[in-house]
């Protein structure tokens, strides 16, 4: 199975949220990483045809996803970036619901509204009025209603923001274990999660495809450009005019820097091993813009 | 499908509003009833001896009565004399639009087939019969005066956030991404809402009839639609049960068709204050216009083909009014109803194929 996006431009009025996006998705958690704002929710509402490219095509197997229709969307499961429910519908009722729009017989919704009610831990919960659930409580009925068509494509938008650490490994782990045989489409700003779950990466600037690759080929890509160095108080306002600057360690001996660079800023310089963390401030530390670096390429 | 409506009817039917919209407009229905004066069941037993044909003797029985008591007597009287009349004054509508007839030359003009389609109707009038029919004719008023408001708020408060209550609890990005979240779902709530309507037409007209009957009585099924001045001038003739099941069946239509409007509107609305007050625009504003504005002639017949104006039904019924459609008289009940119909099945195409097209806000 493999979804083709061709040239996806969208634009509201005179802005364009994403401009000319060519990328083929195959089976796997792909990951979109970008920053607020960078389009990484529009691609989503397109994928899951709940808006319109302005320009471009989306085919899924070589078939547009916008002629399939209904067919497409027997596919798909969405959890939207902004959770919406019914306050005075129980998670079971709701549950219901999204199996009967997404043409579940009587039983076969029964039978998946259970499983899926488990799966996610709420079973002591189905009968509360979902008006009164915590944000992960709400999160998790929206991946359950996600799952509940067993779709072969999942598009999951921010699912662990505002969700506290907990929250976010139970969610995390919920999603690893779904994650074979199908296409998970992963929108976050929040690298830890794309750590443990993605495959590929996507980096989606203001509305630009940047670069797609497995996370090990993205970090390789900057080997030597992380450092980390000891330095002083005095000395780091310095390091962060000059140096797109990640973790600032406070250590009883002085400071130690996280900072990309091309060169060795420093002869303390250390190189250190790259992390997503690094990708993204090479990518989306619009503060340092000013000073970008080069990476290494493949 | 089935359980998908199912489920419109549970958030339909779960908006407190209407519950509490039905429980207050109920209270002041009664209350109005209430101070209007009138018999109680009681007194059927004195028209009861007068019902029947109207008799010469039965007429000067009545009058010898009436002249002598008072009230009652003098009312049985005037209603005697009123069918007693009747014939006289048919006779006289009839030749007259005989003269205006004869007066025309092209006898295939518009203004002669309207004048042969009148005259063909007033001559299958048959009125001669006198029954008390106090309880069944505020029974049917009850339409006109107090059940279009009824079904008109609460069709207003309870489908005018059809969709956009999905759009505020962001759940149509949900819905809009499923595989019955395009089509299938714009039937399920169209169904909803038509069972919504029906439920209140059947809550409305159902309290209307009980009340009645318990305060009033259950009398006056047989008597003609003429025996009320208001429809003294009607072409058509039906007793007044037949006229009752009529001016229901029209009352509840309306509703549908109403409702069908109200649902576009909401799918086309930001927001469910913004469609309700569309919704209640479109409602009331005939009604509001003719009830303290003077509006010319042409706007007064276009409201003739109102939500509203069919919701009270009256207007179709009280004198003749004709359509001409291709050279052809249209009875004005059937061009409007023809009329509602082709709109709402404009609206319920447009529904469709905007819900098909509908993309969530950014």
């Amino acid at each position: 199975m493999e979804l083709t996006l061709s040239r996806v431009t969208k634009k509201f009025g005179k802005k364009t949220a994403l401009d000319s996006i060519s990328v083929t998705l195959r089976e796997g958690v792909c990951g979109i990483l970008g920053a607020n704002g960078s389009g990484k929710s529009t691609l989503m509402r397109i994928l899951a045809t709940v808006m319109r490219p302005t320009d471009g095509s989306i085919l899924l197997d070589g078939k547009d996803i916008f002629q399939l229709d209904a067919d497409y969307r027997t596919l798909i499961g969405y959890l939207p970036q902004q959770v919406g429910y019914y306050r005075n519908f129980s998670a079971e009722r709701f549950l219901h619901y999204m199996a009967s729009l997404k043409g579940l017989t009587k039983a076969q919704a029964n039978k998946k509204v259970e499983e899926m009610l488990q799966w996610v831990g709420m079973e002591q919960h189905r009968h509360e009025k979902i008006g009164k659930y915590s944000g992960g409580m709400k999160q998790r009925i929206g991946i359950a209603q996600a799952l509940l068509n067993d779709p072969k494509i999942l598009i999951v938008d921010e699912p662990t923001a505002g969700l506290d650490p907990k929250e976010r490994i139970r969610f995390r782990n919920l999603l690893a274990a779904t994650a074979t045989n199908r296409i998970v489409l992963l929108s976050t700003h929040i690298v830890s999660d794309l750590e443990y779950l993605a495959n590929n990466i996507m980096i989606i600037k203001d509305g630009h495809f940047v670069q797609m690759d497995t996370p090990t080929a993205l970090l390789k890509a900057m080997n030597g450009n992380v450092w980390t160095v000891a330095t002083t108080n005095e000395l780091l306002a310095d390091y962060q005019q000059n140096y797109k600057v990640g973790n600032i360690i406070r250590r009883e001996n002085g400071i130690v820097v996280r900072l990309l660079a091309d060169e060795k800023p420093s002869r303390q310089a250390v190189k250190a091993v790259p992390n997503l963390e690094d990708l993204y401030l090479y990518h989306f530390d619009d503060l340092n813009e000013t000073r970008p670096i080069s990476l290494h390429q493949n | 499908m089935k359980e998908l409506v199912r489920f419109e009817l549970y958030k339909l039917f779960s908006q407190k509003g209407i519950y509490i919209t039905a429980a207050i407009l109920l209270f002041l229905i009664i209350f109005f009833h209430q101070v209007m004066p009138g018999p109680d069941a009681s007194a059927y037993s004195q028209y009861k001896k007068w019902e029947g044909p109207v008799t010469e003797q039965k007429l000067q029985e009545a009058k010898q009565l009436a002249e002598q008591g008072s009230g009652r007597e003098s009312e049985v009287y005037q209603d005697l004399d009123l069918v007693a009349n009747f014939q006289l004054d048919k006779a006289n509508i009839l030749k007259e639009v005989t003269d205006k007839l004869s007066k025309l030359n092209d006898l295939d003009s518009d203004a002669s087939r309207q004048l042969q389609l009148e005259k063909k109707l007033l001559s299958t009038i048959h009125f001669t019969d006198y029954y008390y029919q106090w309880p069944v004719e505020q029974m049917q008023d009850y339409i006109n005066t107090f059940g279009f408001i009824f079904l008109g708020t609460l069709i207003l408060i309870g489908l005018s956030s059809l969709f956009t209550r999905e759009t505020a609890s962001g759940v149509d990005q949900y819905i809009l991404s499923t595989q019955h979240g395009r089509k299938t779902i714009v039937h399920a709530k169209l169904v909803a809402a038509l069972i919504f309507v029906l439920a209140c037409a059947l809550l409305s007209i159902g309290f209307d009839v009980v009340y009645w009957i318990i305060r009033a009585g259950n009398y006056g099924w047989l008597a003609n639609i003429h025996s009320i001045p208001k429809y003294y001038n009607s072409p058509y003739t039906m007793n007044m049960l037949s006229f009752f099941l009529l001016k229901t069946a029209v009352h509840v239509f309306a509703g549908l068709m109403l409702a069908i409007c109200v649902v576009f509107i909401s799918l086309l609305s930001k927001n469910s204050f913004f469609s309700f007050i569309c919704s209640g625009f479109v409602f009331a504003f005939p009604f509001m216009a003719e009830e303290f504005v003077i509006v010319p002639g042409w706007l007064a017949k276009v409201f003739q083909f109102s939500y509203v104006t069919a919701m009270r039904v009256d207007n179709w019924f009280t004198d003749f009014h004709a359509v001409t459609i291709f050279g052809y008289p249209l009875l004005l009940p059937i061009a409007a109803t023809i009329v509602l119909l082709l709109v709402s099945a404009l609206f319920t195409m447009m529904l469709y194929k905007i819900n098909e097209q509908k993309q969530i806000k950014p």
